[in-house]
């Protein structure tokens, strides 16, 4: 069993709201931990992760730190560095997908209204995390990776419209917060057709850049 | 890539099911543990009821569907998207009973 911390604490980023990431890799089912409290992953799915060059794989590479092993072994940095990052276009398009799919829901109804703007958090940031390490060979990780693109990839919504969707992720993932009130929601949703814009704008840049990364 | 997608799918869609019926002070948010915690809190739902019971059947097969999606053998991952069709299905007779 090995027990790392990774993420914000890593980078010494500390917030009111934070969280601290805790992995835990095992062998087989282990009931002492709470999936709620940790993100258990066995070692051959790690293996098979540094192998594929995940943005995931890149994050615990980069940012993780051993708090616990059984056997006094750091078994991620034996593993040494994880393969070169190559599904950066299929990511990107998935994530705009996850966009669009929200976007679709909350014009249908308002049922799962908080989940669908919390989506949007996650496509936003995700999408950011994969081409910062696919194209721009610049990995940031951070929950605010969309604020940190710059020039023409800056993300164009307001920093009011970021942080309501930013509050939904962090009620549905950690039930934390004030509800949204209905024009925090309505404002938010006034302002997808930039966040479509410029998702079409970061999936066109990742398909030049495979498309360059292949001829040469 | 679709795998991800539908689990967020199949989340979506639970949510909806249980939103349909208009709770007294918070929708469900999310199909976890601590929102459902706090969405039967907030609506002053018994945690013994069968309605909670299949919601955290249903967090549970998601989990289990978020640990199997990107493995290469889908059989898992088929398996746990049909029990997910089933507990919704009893969800929604529940509600429809009157929970």
């Amino acid at each position: 069993m090995h027990i790392y911390a990774f993420g914000s604490i890593c980078r010494g980023e500390v917030a009111a709201d934070s969280d601290i990431d805790l992995l835990a890799l095992v062998k087989g089912h282990d009931s002492r931990f709470d999936q709620s409290k940790y993100s258990i992953y066995s070692y051959s799915k790690i293996e098979q992760m540094w192998d594929k060059g995940s943005p995931f794989a890149w994050h615990l590479h980069l940012e993780s730190r051993l708090l616990y092993a059984t056997n006094n072994c750091d078994f991620l940095k034996s593993l040494g560095k994880p393969r070169r990052y190559l599904n950066c276009l299929d990511d990107c398009r998935k994530f705009q997908e996850v966009f669009e799919e929200a976007r679709s829901s909350i014009f249908r109804d308002s049922a799962s209204l908080i989940f669908d703007l919390s989506a949007v958090f996650l496509s936003i940031r995700n999408i950011s995390t994969c081409f910062s390490l696919g194209v721009l060979g610049q990995p940031n990780f951070s929950r605010n990776a969309a604020l940190a693109l710059t020039g023409d990839l800056a993300l164009p919504i307001s920093a009011n419209c970021h942080r309501t969707i930013e509050k939904c992720r962090i009620l549905c993932t950690r039930s934390l917060g004030p509800a949204i009130s209905d024009e925090e929601a309505t404002k938010a949703v006034s302002e997808f057709s930039s966040i479509a814009e410029w998702m079409a704008k970061l999936v066109t840049r990742a398909e030049q850049h495979e498309r360059i990364h292949q001829s040469s | 890539m679709r795998e991800f997608t539908s689990r967020v799918e199949a989340q979506r869609q639970l949510l909806k099911t249980v939103n349909e019926k208009p709770w007294q002070r918070e929708q469900l948010l999310a199909l976890n543990s601590q929102a459902i915690r706090r969405w039967s809190i907030a609506n002053h739902i018994d945690a013994s009821t069968r309605l909670v019971h299949l919601l955290n059947d249903a967090s549970a097969q998601i989990f289990t569907m978020a640990n199997h999606s990107d493995d290469p053998i889908a059989g898992d991952y088929l398996l746990t998207k049909s029990r997910v069709d089933e507990i919704q299905t009893q969800i929604k007779k529940t509600l429809e009973e009157g929970a």
